[in-house]
């Protein structure tokens, strides 16, 4: 991959630096309406060229239901704005967007069905299903309100959120009779390279993906889209290389967005604080088709976090709509189940006028824990007690008025991590099943393999993902690079030291560097991971419902903090996310179903001048591996908006249900509380 | 779904002459200053156009002049420069707080006050403080040019009282003689940096501090700023104080129509115009009081 410096100085290679002779530019016809029938679509490729249909590919990918499969272009019936109808070409980007001019698609447009709650008993809101309904669980053990003196209920919710990072998706691809090569930034090549087989029905060893510099990706690249299998389609058919970038209003409407979640939480407890059980619905707005049927039952099953709350039963449902399906952003999943139990607890102490702290380390667990959906933790009291002791919680309690919040990070550790080292010419080349994009893996995989094997760290480096350089591999998602991704490094790196030593009798470094050596190994890992994570926040209100954030700060068990200043600069990166999504993210439509933001400013992503500062304090307790890490990725994201939201509740006066919450929001829920 | 312009013809004049015979000559043609509204427009395909006539190389527009009865800027010039001007901050805070609050820097570097004013976008900053100042339009067409006030040159949403082949050259602010004050506040859409509502207020005070006239503008709740007449008289002849601003809120309040829309409710609108109009008129009689005008 590129150097930091050269990607600081505009010269790292992303996908749209990329350019071939006689190569031709991609351009999509889209749907105008959230939901109608097309009568017909004439002209540029369509789905008579193209009659795939996507795959389950990248993180949370699923066996799926047939039917419920998304067309790669759609052809009947178009299920969201912004679906894919047909493409065009041109020899350049103005070229290929003029001719957009020459496809014709005659609507008959639908009222579309855009709130998952009506879509639970409504009309399916695509052709061919009898109900929106694509993933119905019960998760826990069902239980009586019994003894329990206090019984709160609350509607919660995570509006959806759309991933935006600074690169939007692309791709590059090429046929050269035998193999396909694709060019895009990822989070998994190999992700990529099966979701595009699966889709075309290739076999693996004719389509080769090679990762870009990547600018940023928080969950949106981590699969396979439409697009992606035109444009492979489009290069086999054409016999040129070909483009397609994103731009940011297909962003916008078409690519997944995460969040999307309504909780109907009920929580049952005694007038002493302490939490019985806690139930309810959870229904995931998971827009038209299948794809994201993984994620009702994911936040079922954490709810209850670091907390040793007895009993806990959910109806967790994902419920389709016509919007573009969701997907994983930061966090996907881990945030939204935070959301439901801190919002809850906060209102059972305002109800019982205790302490939020006090009512979390009441409730926190004392000894390991197993909740009623089978999530297994440690004792987290002692962790929140320093947790807040460091972060001057009982101080500020008394000057301001802090939100807080605690969580337990699951990373996704599971399935394990491949990785491959190749020794020659005195140089260490290193391939990673999960692509870095933008959380520098580079410095770890220096600072580990040059400790390992006794060299300088220059001589080491990182490769963009290729599937041809390495087997197989997952990907970068759920905080899990640092965890699965070293623990691969490392023992592929057992195996080089094993090698000289057979070859040269004992290990040295420079033993290891004058011969030639290549090893690999897909480090499987079963079981989870979990760590504790605590968030502050100091917020006000002002008469307009215009919020600023005076105070964040971070404690987190994020393990053997590999390279701190990494660490340190994912959690202000993520906790922007965090505060973004509470004031001001939103992809959101009027009633015809129309999307009212274009850009990056309209969708609600705060710039560096908006962006508050965050103290961080880490906890640096080891984790099982010989690393010594654990998760940090997504953390930001899943503390940061509960701590806030409760800061904004206390200073307004008010109680936050929703994210995000806006001025007018503020403004009428303080008229009605006076 | 683009994010190309359709083709079009470009042309960079050197003379406000040449730019208005162009206009003239294409009839789907559009001026081009700093760019900032336009060329998005252009990407997105929401606009096309056969000719864009780039008036940026006309140097005479890049200009601010102050003179006895008033001070002249030029259409070209950037909102960046007013951020930065002193006289400007010193002696219109409103017209300075305006041009600070407008996006980023990079946008204010690029965009000019001209442009900001033609395209008239009801989530404009300037075009209400232009109002509040009584500023007078220069504009230039076939071989004439006009002056006009805000009630004639802003029109409605995006619409203004350029002809096709006119260009605004430059906008007159009369110097206020003796106190004057102005304050300009606005509350941005919950994303993004345009205005859901703004005001602009030029106070105009005896050495008593009492009210001799004002005026006093909203911006961004209606298609085109909208002078508060029924404020402006309540405050004639008075001093500013907490019940005098209590009064004045409720005849805000009470006394604009507004609807609901996407960004914000009716009774928000309301709300939001009665806070910033007291607010900015607290603000505006402070500097006074301070002899910060």
């Amino acid at each position: 991959m590129s150097s930091i410096t050269d990607i600081v100085n505009g010269k790292g290679r992303f996908v749209d630096d990329i350019s071939f002779p006689g190569m031709v530019h991609i351009a999509f016809a889209r749907s105008n309406y959230s939901r109608a029938k097309l009568l017909y679509v004439k002209g540029g490729y369509t789905a008579r060229d193209f009659p795939y249909f996507m795959a389950s590919a990248g993180e949370g990918a699923t066996e799926e239901d047939l039917s419920l499969r998304a067309p790669v272009l759609a052809s009947k019936f178009a299920a969201y704005l912004g679906e894919p109808i047909a493409a065009v070409t041109g020899k350049n980007r103005y070229e290929a967007e003029d001719n957009l001019d020459s496809v014709e698609i005659d609507y008959d447009p639908l009222k579309p069905i855009l709130d998952p709650v009506e879509a639970l008993n409504s009309e399916p809101v695509i052709p061919g299903v009898k109900t929106n309904i694509i993933s119905d669980r019960y998760v826990g053990k069902e239980f009586s309100a019994g003894e329990a003196e206090i019984v709160l209920e609350d509607r919660l919710e995570n509006r959806r959120v759309a991933t935006n990072p600074l690169e939007t998706r692309g791709i590059v691809a090429a046929y050269d009779g035998t193999k396909l090569t694709v060019w895009t930034p990822t989070q998994s090549a190999h992700s990529v390279r099966d979701g595009i087989c699966e889709s075309m029905n290739l076999g693996k060893e004719s389509v080769r993906v090679i990762q870009t510099d990547t600018g940023g990706a928080f969950g949106l690249k981590g699969g396979v889209y439409p697009e992606y299998i035109v444009a492979a389609s489009l290069a086999m058919k054409l016999k040129v290389p070909v483009k397609w970038i994103e731009t940011r209003r297909e962003h916008l409407m078409a690519s997944r967005p995460g969040r999307g979640v309504v909780g109907n939480m009920r929580i049952h407890a005694m007038k002493s604080g302490v939490i019985k059980g806690i139930s309810g619905d959870v229904i995931v707005d998971a827009g038209a088709y299948g794809g994201a049927s993984w994620s009702s039952g994911w936040i079922a099953f954490q709810i209850t976090g670091p907390y040793a709350i007895p009993n806990a039963y959910f109806h967790a449902r994902s419920v389709m709509t016509n919007k573009v399906e969701q997907g994983p952003y930061r966090g996907a999943g881990r945030p939204e189940a935070s959301f439901m139990m801190e919002r809850m607890i906060d209102l059972l102490a305002d109800e019982i006028g205790a302490d939020p702290l006090d009512i979390r380390l009441l409730n926190a667990a004392k000894d390991k824990f197993r909740s009623p959906t089978g999530m297994e933790i440690e004792a987290s009291a002692g962790f929140m007690a320093r947790a807040f002791e460091k972060m001057e919680y009982r101080r500020l309690a008394r000057e301001s008025k802090p939100g807080i919040s605690c969580f337990a990070l699951i990373p996704a550790v599971s399935d394990g991590e491949s990785c491959r080292i190749k020794v020659e010419r005195g140089r260490i080349n290193v391939w990673l099943g999960g692509n870095a994009h933008g959380q520098r893996h580079d410095l770890w995989v220096a600072k580990l393999l040059s400790g390992k094997f006794g060299v300088d760290p220059s001589i080491i480096e990182l490769q963009l993902g290729d599937t041809d350089m390495l087997k197989e591999g997952v990907g970068s998602w759920g905080s899990r690079s640092a965890i699965v991704g070293a623990n691969a490094l490392l023992k592929v790196a057992d195996k080089v030291i094993a090698h000289v030593k057979k070859d040269k009798g004992a290990y040295t470094a420079r033993a290891l560097l004058s011969g030639d050596y290549d090893e690999y190994e897909y480090a499987n890992e079963k079981g989870m991971l979990i760590s504790f994570c605590a968030n502050l926040a100091v917020a006000d209100a002002d008469a307009a419902g215009n919020v600023r954030v005076s105070k964040l700060k971070a404690y987190y068990d994020v393990g053997k903090a590999l390279v701190p200043d990494v660490v340190v600069s994912q959690i202000k990166g993520g906790a922007v996310q965090g505060v973004g999504q509470v004031l001001s993210e939103n992809i959101e439509f009027d009633q015809d179903g129309q999307l009212m933001a274009a850009s990056l400013s309209d969708s609600g992503v705060l710039n560096s001048v908006q962006s508050p500062d965050i103290d961080v304090y880490l906890e640096e307790v080891p984790s099982r591996f010989p690393h010594g890490a654990k998760g940090v990725g997504e953390s930001p994201t899943i503390g940061v908006p509960t701590a806030l939201v409760r800061a904004i509740e206390r200073s307004a006066g008010i109680r936050i249900r929703k994210t995000p919450v806006s001025p007018e929001e503020i403004v009428n829920a303080r008229s009605r509380v006076k | 779904m683009g994010s190309t312009p359709g083709k079009f013809d470009y042309l960079k004049v050197s003379s406000i002459r040449d730019a208005v015979k162009a206009l003239s000559e294409v009839e789907n043609s559009k001026v081009l200053a700093g760019g900032q509204s336009l060329i998005p427009l252009l990407k997105t395909r929401i606009m096309t156009i056969d000719l864009l006539v780039d008036i940026g190389g006309i140097a005479a527009l890049d200009s601010f002049r102050e003179d006895n009865g008033f001070i002249e800027i030029g259409a070209s010039y950037k909102v960046g420069s007013l951020e930065e001007n002193r006289s400007v901050s010193k002696y219109i805070p409103a017209l300075h707080e305006a041009a600070a609050g407008i996006a980023d820097p990079l946008v204010r570097n690029m965009g000019t006050v001209g442009g900001n004013l033609s395209h008239a976008d009801p989530g404009n900053d300037l075009p209400p403080v232009m109002t509040a100042l009584d500023a007078e339009f220069v504009i230039s067409g076939n071989g004439n040019q006009r002056v006009e006030k805000s009630d004639k040159f802003f029109q409605g949403a995006f619409s203004t009282g350029l002809s096709h082949n006119e260009v605004l050259t430059a906008v007159r602010i009369p110097r206020n003689g003796g106190n004057a004050t102005s304050a300009f506040m606005k509350q941005a859409k919950s994303s993004g940096d345009f205005s859901l509502a703004s005001v602009a207020t030029v106070l105009h005070l005896d050495d008593d501090m009492n009210c001799l006239s004002s005026r006093t503008v909203l911006g961004s709740i209606f298609p085109r700023p909208y002078l508060m007449k029924s404020v402006d008289s309540h405050l004639q002849g008075k001093k500013i104080n907490t019940g005098l601003l209590k009064e004045i809120n409720n005849i805000v309040k009470n006394g604009i129509s507004v609807e609901s829309d996407f960004f914000a409710s009716a009774e928000y609108k309301r709300y939001i115009a009665s806070y910033l109009v007291t607010e900015a008129l607290a603000l505006a009689y402070k500097r006074a009081e301070a002899g910060l005008t």
